[in-house]
């Protein structure tokens, strides 16, 4: 199904289908991925093992609306934060997570890995990973690679290294994008993460496989983005198609330190 | 190119209606080349995101002259359009750790094994051109660089191109410094300018050092079809453009093309970069 025109599309918007987000702490990372989820109201379960999640799990924000045979399809967005910065907002299915990975240990480690068998997008194209930080990590700069499996089956593939620990890679919240192994375009599973050396501190680090879904953008000038598909611009893949169990969660890049709060508009069309 | 009808037709196409076969495209880069940190840019001058590790993982150093294609290892990767439909960029979207300016287009040829200690005719693509383009054949709007791979020499020279133009005009030569500090470092580009009168490149057939760097290293010459220019003002600012309401209009996306990125740093800094497409087919 599809819309079919610009007068269904404002139909649509008038339902004022809305998932909600509220968050609890300000985001203190910025220009670079930070975990809005791990802030939510109420506070999200740190995970153990790798679960897969879904649209009634903790990290998704809700309620995503119950489709029946239509599209579920995104339309716009509602912003605020609580200070005046700009950045990105990034939809993202999140597709399962786990935690209790160390920020000291430098032998490979598969604590509550492999990662979840996925259960959409299972092929595993154009899906990410990034480390999250439940917890903060040391101050010593080092690297982390991961041993995944990729989207055509391959396993034991090995990313290149990537920064963990230091400044800017330490903090809770941190979501560290994972680069692939050269010629790979997407992620099946994961097995494994190895740091080169101890940050200096063990926190806590979780393996996330997740899709992007769209970017909004917020105004830098008023920490406020009221934007929909059509009329305001700023949301560079709207009407993007949003899977009916998807944990429609969200990613920050945000240009200064902020709490975010808002609502995405959802319809089935 | 199909033109969208109107704005019901956009959001018909862009919902998955009538074969729009709407794809969302979404990358990330970090500042390393191979798990190594990147070499830091030049603040205001051009810098390749060609090997930077991410999703899609490093592109790899060509060797001999080809024609990179979408399933070439580095290139942003999509779906080829069905039904003899384009498929046509209608938003793009970065958000750097970096401020500048970010250019997504498609790698048409590229070489590298060039030197920088040598002063001899050293062949591109030759004349006829072997590789020859396969895509924005015409040449207009084309642009070439120079793209380092291992750095070369402290030494200022000229490099001198000589170009067919998107008249089928041979043997144009136009020149422009390379070697020496911020114009010898790995990852670095510059654009060569092109003749008086012209606009566009069909082939390069060699170019020429006036003299030597002082060291060889490795730089290649890469033809490219712009696409995209996407400005952000500030680092975690999202740079965004909306095609189907801003210039240039919708740029159709060629069924092959080798999608890269390239910038134009405003600080000195290595960027990481999260970034999407959106592209809908007529």
């Amino acid at each position: 199904m599809a819309l079919t025109d610009y007068n269904e599309y404002l139909e649509k918007l008038s339902e004022n289908r809305t998932a909600d987000f509220q968050m609890l702490a300000v985001v203190g990372r910025t220009t670079r991925l930070s975990a809005a989820w791990r802030s939510f109201l109420p506070t999200p379960a740190t995970p153990t093992t790798s679960v897969a999640l879904d649209k009634n799990s903790d990290v998704s924000i809700g309620p995503i609306p119950q489709t029946s045979t239509g599209r579920l399809t995104f339309l716009g967005a509602r912003l605020t934060s609580s200070a005046i910065t700009g950045g990105a907002v990034i939809l993202i299915d999140l597709l399962n997570g786990n935690g209790g990975l160390s920020g000291i240990v430098t032998t490979e480690q598969t604590t509550n890995l492999p990662t979840a068998a996925l259960t959409r997008h299972t092929s595993g194209e154009g899906v990410m990973v990034g480390l999250l930080l439940h917890a903060t990590i040391g101050a010593t700069a080092s690297t982390a690679t991961i041993k995944y499996t990729n989207s055509s089956g391959v396993a034991n593939r090995i990313s290149t290294a990537t920064s963990l620990g230091g400044g800017g890679f330490n903090a809770a919240g941190s979501f560290i994008p994972i680069p692939l192994q050269e010629g790979d375009t997407g992620v099946r599973s994961v097995e494994s993460v190895t740091l080169a050396g101890t940050t200096g501190t063990a926190g806590n680090i979780g393996v996330f496989l997740f899709k992007p879904l769209a970017m909004s953008s917020m105004d830098s000038t008023t920490g406020i983005a009221t934007l929909d598909s059509v009329s305001t611009g700023g949301i560079i893949n709207s009407l993007c198609e949003i899977h009916p169990d998807a944990c429609v969660s969200v990613a920050l890049i945000i240009s200064a330190s902020a709490q975010l709060n808002g609502s995405i508009i959802l319809a089935e069309v | 190119m199909a033109a969208i009808t109107d704005l019901s037709d956009l959001i018909n196409r862009q919902s998955g209606g009538n074969s729009g076969t709407p794809e969302n495209i979404f990358f990330h880069k970090v500042p390393r080349v191979s798990g190594v940190t990147a070499t830091t840019p030049v603040a205001g001058r051009g810098c390749s995101l060609w090997e930077y590790d991410g999703m899609p993982s490093k592109g790899a150093v060509p060797t001999s002259g080809v024609i990179p294609d979408r399933t070439t290892q580095g290139a942003i990767p999509f779906t080829a359009p069905g039904g003899g439909r384009d498929k046509q960029l209608i938003g793009a979207s970065i958000t750097p750790s970096v401020a500048g300016v970010y250019l997504l287009y498609d790698r048409l040829f590229h070489i590298g094994n060039l030197s920088g200690a040598s002063t001899a005719s050293q062949s591109v693509q030759g004349s006829p051109a072997s590789p020859a383009l396969t895509r924005n054949t015409g040449g207009a709007g084309n642009i070439a660089f120079y793209e380092i791979y291992t750095i070369i020499g402290t030494a200022s020279t000229t490099l001198t191109m000589t170009y067919t133009n998107q008249g089928g005009t041979g043997s144009r030569t136009s020149t422009i410094n390379i070697g020496a500090t911020g114009f010898r470092e790995v990852t670095r580009i510059q654009r060569i300018p092109l003749a008086a009168g012209d606009f566009g490149i069909q082939s390069v057939q060699s170019i020429q050092l006036t003299a030597s760097t002082t060291t060889a290293g490795n730089f290649g010459i890469t033809i490219a079809q712009p696409l995209a220019w996407i400005p952000v003002g500030a680092a975690g600012l999202m740079g965004w453009r909306d095609y189907t309401t801003g210039l240039p209009g919708i740029p159709v996306i060629n069924t092959d093309a080798c999608l890269s990125l390239m910038f134009i740093p405003a600080n000195g800094i290595a960027p990481e970069l999260f970034g999407s497409l959106a592209t809908i087919e007529k």
